[in-house]
């Protein structure tokens, strides 16, 4: 690898550090490497950042973006939440289960771990303490669940990869799911065995037809938000519509749902939830922008390639291999968010993949599970950082159970992900009928 | 007199500042729309109809090009840009997390302003060769100067930010050492 990458890369990680934002980083990278190299002008780097930027592909993320924020503005939030307590919260350690039904739930509708913690969180911690759980521990399994809005789609990631590798995203939809059930059952496991010794209070016996006649009742007030995702998926599983036209009918079932069903949407909370969406795509869109700009120096540099040898120098062993890029995915996820980690990381490691013979849908979900777990493990883990904000606990607290969800829950599905090809391309072959 | 006219001054930059967000947000607001309601039309017309929209992509991916560069300047201002800053856990809150943070800012400003120049670039090479769309023959002047204005306007945001950090350390300097002649 010549000297300028070496340096390139160099000051890529030191602006990280010190908190210049991911967007500039990918600037002054590229920056630096037209500064040292001999690429004359700049202005072939803005013409293919822009003609990445405008794609009809793209275009889906905002479109999800918006329709999740108006899905996910207001009420629906603690319509989930009673509908997955109406179901599962009269068992013992049934609410921590609600968290991890109605994270993913949510995940899937608003795309983001983030506002997952915050909407459920702000709900579920106070509720999960009153009933007597630990306060740290209820704050973890809200972080730790939230990540499952990465791998139930329709996911803002899946489509940043299927974009970067071109690799078809209504395959890529699908590739995660399973191991993100998979997860779902780990965390139940994970959930009854750490709550034993808590001192939870039993709810009030209900009889099987109340509980019942409950549940429809919850079920009915959450039908609007639960149908979004069929919605979307039905559309493009059914073959009637692209992604990023079934983001558009989601924006616009949304916005009825919001104002007359709801009726949680005034003009003010419209106006405000659409330009406040439209600039989260906007900070995203400017990553992606820089990012494609880093990508063709990189290329012009023979970066995958060298990378590629790099890897290959150490060992020709397909496992170790493997073990080895689920580590420096791991890393890069513990160091940055999921979709800088994608554009990053992605192009590089996509030719090693492809000469391992793992097909470009697979490594999706191998990205997607090794950089989900990265958004919840220490030292930057911004997951977790932002949920024991909402949970107003100290870092410190949540790490033994984070740690326990890491390494017992996340770790396995990782493995599993990555030597299990069939966990990931079994729904894309049986729906999409894939080789 | 001068004091009457300097508040004078003050004001109207105010309302100047607050009417440059507004319209921000109101741009946003509006290609966001437009971008949701061209792409459902599309799907109405294709599915429904059977008659696609020539061209009607083309500008719903224009109107989102806008959307983008003038979001993320709005996301500069409102300091929501993605970081992934160690600077917090590995320093204790004080003066070395702001002068660092000063320094970040710094050269966030530092960097957006270069951008701004390759934008210039790029723009002005758009209005020379006079490129139009390959649908409509839009002239690309309108969706390209998303890219500079978008640009200008972080930059400026990140340098203000950047000014405000270096008040914030003054501030604290004169607080520190006030505390010690006490």
């Amino acid at each position: 690898m010549s000297y300028d990458v070496i340096l390139d890369g160099l000051l890529l990680v030191t602006l990280l550090v010190i908190g210049v934002p991911v967007p500039i980083c990918f600037a002054a990278a590229a920056l630096l490497l037209i500064v040292l190299g001999e690429f004359g002008t700049p202005m072939f780097l803005v013409s293919a950042g822009y003609s990445k930027l405008s794609s009809i592909v793209l275009l889906a993320i905002p479109l999800y973006i918006l329709a999740g924020g108006l899905m996910s503005h207001g009420g629906i939030a603690g319509r989930l939440v009673d509908f997955a307590e109406s179901v599962a919260g009269r068992f013992r350690g049934g609410m921590g289960v609600v968290v991890i039904i109605s994270t993913a739930v949510f995940g899937a509708i608003s795309g983001m771990a983030s506002s997952a913690v915050a909407a459920i969180g702000g709900i579920m911690i106070p509720r999960l303490v009153e009933r007597g759980y630990d306060r740290n521990y209820a704050v973890s399994l809200v972080a730790c669940s939230s990540v499952l809005a990465l791998l139930i789609p329709p996911s803002a990631s899946m489509i940043i990869f299927g974009w970067v590798t071109n690799t078809s995203i209504t395959a890529l939809f699908l590739a995660p799911i399973l191991p993100g059930f998979l997860l779902i059952m780990l965390f139940m496991f994970w959930n009854r065995v750490l709550t034993r010794n808590m001192p939870i209070k039993a709810p009030e016996p209900v009889g099987f037809v109340d509980a019942a006649k409950i549940a429809s009742v919850k079920a009915k007030r959450a039908a609007f938000g639960l149908a979004m995702p069929l919605i979307i998926l039905g559309c493009i599983y059914g073959g009637v519509t692209t992604p990023t036209e079934a983001a558009a009918i989601a924006v616009v079932y949304a916005i009825p749902v919001g104002f007359l069903i709801y009726r949680d949407l005034n003009w003010k909370s419209f106006y405000d939830i659409v330009w406040k969406s439209a600039q989260t795509s906007g900070v995203l869109m400017v990553l992606i922008f820089f990012a494609s700009m880093l990508a063709r120096l990189f290329t012009m540099e023979n970066v995958p390639q060298e990378m590629m040898g790099s890897f290959l120098a150490v060992t020709e062993n397909k496992i170790l291999l493997l073990l080895m890029i689920n580590l420096f995915l791991v890393v890069i996820g513990m160091f940055m968010d999921d979709v800088s980690g994608i554009l990053l990381v992605s192009p590089m490691l996509l030719p090693i993949m492809l000469k391992l013979g793992v097909d470009p849908i697979h490594f999706g979900a191998i990205v997607a599970v090794n950089l989900g777990m990265g958004l919840i493990t220490p030292p930057t883990a911004p997951i977790l950082y932002f949920a024991a904000m909402v949970g107003g606990v100290k870092l410190g607290g949540i790490l033994k159970p984070t740690l326990v969800f890491v390494l017992f829950a996340y770790l396995p599905v990782v493995l599993l992900t990555t030597f299990l090809p069939d966990l990931s391309m079994a729904l894309p072959r049986l729906i999409l009928g894939l080789e | 007199m001068l004091s009457s006219l300097f508040k004078s001054i003050l004001s109207v930059g105010c309302a100047l500042w607050r009417f440059k967000l507004q319209l921000q947000r109101w741009t946003l607001f509006v290609t966001s729309m437009g971008v949701t309601l061209l792409v459902f039309i599309q799907v109405i017309m294709r599915y429904f109809f059977d008659v696609p929209l020539y061209g009607i992509e083309e500008v719903a991916i224009y109107l989102a090009v806008w959307s983008y560069f003038i979001g993320a300047a709005y996301g500069a201002h409102q300091k929501e840009h993605i970081s992934a800053s160690l600077v917090d856990v590995f320093l204790p809150e004080g003066l070395g997390q702001m002068l660092i943070g000063m320094l970040a800012s710094l050269i966030s400003a530092s960097v957006s302003a270069w951008m701004i120049s390759w934008s210039w670039y790029y723009l002005s090479w758009t209005f020379r060769r006079g490129t139009v769309s390959v649908d409509l023959g839009l002239h690309m002047g309108w969706v390209h100067s998303a890219i500079f204005l978008g640009l200008l306007l972080m930059t400026m945001y990140f340098f203000i930010d950047f000014l405000e950090r270096l008040v914030q350390i003054f501030q604290y300097k004169k607080v520190s050492s006030k505390r010690e002649t006490l």
